[in-house]
Order: structure tokens, then C-alpha cells, then sequence
């Protein structure tokens, strides 16, 4: 008998599950709505690169690219390589310097305007004016 | 009778240090096992049903787990989450802990899974503003969905087995006990 008390009703499983799609519904519409969204047309950008003996290099790239990975890929003299996963790119190295995260727990931080990206390069949007820092970190 | 005066207890018997550390080695072997899988992982229904037949103990098995975890993958953000969110998870399944519905727990864990992101952008509150807690949020959204349809299928199949075993366990343990 505890236990028949202890088992919901089908209403209530219905109502549990209704809640659940509606949060599942409501936290993707929350998504479409406050998710950033690239801009399309010609923008100016600036990448800085800054290597693992500190060396700084800018770049000021004219760019239609919605998101970053593209942008980064249409600099001329920066090189990005990387691992495809189901996150997008993973960068690994650039302009031929690698950053092995297993070996020194080394990796690749990248920040726009003075802030750390909360995106993948593949879902980062570029706007017109963001200054972007690729910076070599190691632990 | 005597499994909840057990459960009463607050000081650790050896047969707790040892079923505590069978609960951490199963809780890292899964979260290992399902790495490969984005945002899939059985962690969530192993607190659940831990929490339902152990009680307080799982409380010493996620501080452990977060300490290993936190040398195998190296000292990040999320260890600091993973102090504060599993405990959460812990603590819902004490305070429903009478409750023994399949759905109840598919629903619960699919709405932590759906949860987590948000649990985990509360620590960006603290470091980086409530702007950056939210697009920390908003940006995981994604994963967060696919976590809650994860872990809702995965207690809808495997709740009543687990803590059928548990159950088990518990009174083979606490009966033989030194």
C-alpha cells in the first residue's frame, strides 16, 4: 500500500511531462530570442594573436563573415589548424605554434573586446568594430 | 528497521568508507564511459538512486568525485560547479526520497539535466556579472536540452534496475556488517 502511495497517478506523470516539454520549449525560445546573432555586410576587425613567448601580432581584416571562425580564416597571413569535433573547432595551433594542452596543459584563450568568448569559433558572431585577442595560455 | 537506524547515523562505519568508495569508482567509471557522448551521462540517476538508498552518504562520494575529476581534467571553473550543483541534485533526492515513481525521477533528472547550464552560470554571477552569467547560460542552451533528453531517457530505463540492485546491495551490506 506505501508503495501504490508512492507511485503517481497518470494525470500527474502527464502533468510532470507537460511541465517538463514546456521548460524545454521555453529555454529554446529563450535561446532563438537572446542568442547573438551575426550581422551581415562588411565589418572591420581586429585580431590580435599573441604567441607563447609573447610575441603580439595585429591583424585588421574587412570582413562579411557572420561568425569568427570564418573571419579568422580569411586572414591571409594567419594560419588556424585545429581538431573537427562535435563542439566545432577545437584551435590547436596557430601561425605554427601549438598549444598541447596534455603536455603543459597549454591552450588557445580567446577574448573579444576585453572578455572571454562564450562561444565556440564557429558560433562566435563577429560585429563590426570587435576587437578579438587569441592569446597563448599555459598552466 | 535497522537499515534506518543506520541511516540515523552520522558517524562512518568501515562498511561506509568502502561503499563510499564503490559509489565515487562508479560514479567516475560512468562519467568515463559516456565522455564520448556530448552532454549524455548517467551521473545525474547515480546520485538520484545513491541518494535514495544511502542517504548522506553520497555527499562524500560527489566531493571525492569532484576531486578526482578535478585531477584528471585539471583545476577549471566547473570543478567549483560540480561542488555546488551535484549536492543540489543530492539534496532534491533526499527531500522526494519517498518517493519511488519511475516518471517522478525521469522528470526530475531530465529537469536538472535541462537546469545545469543555468546551476552553472550562477558561478559567472560572481565573476563576471550578471551579463556574462547570462550569455554564459543562453550560449549552453543547446547542450542543456540535449542533457535533459539524455537523462530523462536514461532514468525512464534504467531507474527500476538501479536502485532494484541498490536496494539489494544495501540490505547484503548493512546486514553483514563488521
Amino acid at each position: 500500500m506505501e508503495q501504490e502511495k508512492n507511485k503517481m497517478s497518470s494525470k500527474k506523470i502527464i502533468l510532470g511531462i507537460a511541465i517538463l516539454v514546456v521548460l524545454v520549449v521555453g529555454a529554446i525560445c529563450a535561446y532563438k530570442i537572446f542568442s547573438p546573432k551575426p550581422v551581415e555586410g562588411s565589418k572591420s576587425i581586429t585580431v590580435t594573436v599573441i604567441d607563447d613567448k609573447g610575441n603580439s601580432t595585429t591583424y585588421n581584416q574587412k570582413t562579411d563573415a557572420g561568425f569568427l571562425r570564418d573571419a579568422l580564416e580569411e586572414i591571409k597571413d594567419l594560419t588556424i589548424e585545429g581538431e573537427e569535433s562535435q563542439y566545432g573547432l577545437f584551435v590547436k595551433t596557430i601561425n605554427g605554434v601549438t598549444a598541447d594542452y596534455d603536455a603543459n596543459g597549454a591552450f588557445w584563450s580567446f577574448s573579444v573586446n576585453g572578455e572571454l568568448c562564450n562561444n565556440g569559433i564557429e558560433t562566435q558572431p563577429v560585429y563590426d568594430g570587435d576587437s578579438f585577442e587569441i592569446s597563448y595560455e599555459a598552466q | 528497521m535497522k537499515h534506518n537506524k543506520l541511516d540515523k547515523k552520522r558517524k562512518l562505519t568501515v562498511n561506509d568508507v568502502a561503499l563510499i568508495g564503490i559509489m565515487t569508482a562508479t560514479l567516475i567509471a560512468s562519467k568515463m564511459a559516456l565522455s564520448f557522448l556530448p552532454n549524455i551521462e548517467i551521473v545525474s540517476l547515480l546520485i538520484i538512486v545513491f541518494t535514495l538508498t544511502f542517504g548522506y552518504r553520497v555527499f562524500y562520494s560527489i566531493i571525492i568525485f569532484t576531486c578526482i575529476e578535478t585531477f584528471i581534467w585539471g583545476m577549471g571553473i566547473w570543478s567549483i560547479m560540480y561542488l555546488y550543483t551535484w549536492p543540489i541534485l543530492a539534496i532534491i533526492a533526499y527531500v522526494f526520497r519517498k518517493q519511488d515513481s519511475v516518471w517522478f525521477w525521469s522528470i526530475v533528472s531530465g529537469i536538472f539535466g535541462l537546469c545545469f547550464g543555468a546551476l552553472g552560470s550562477l558561478l559567472y554571477l560572481f565573476i563576471g556579472g550578471v551579463r556574462t552569467a547570462f550569455a554564459w547560460w543562453i550560449a549552453g542552451i543547446p547542450w542543456d536540452v540535449i542533457h535533459c533528453m539524455g537523462n530523462f531517457v536514461l532514468a525512464l530505463v534504467l531507474y527500476r534496475p538501479l536502485i532494484n540492485a541498490l536496494k539489494k546491495l544495501k540490505k547484503f551490506s548493512y546486514t553483514n556488517s563488521i
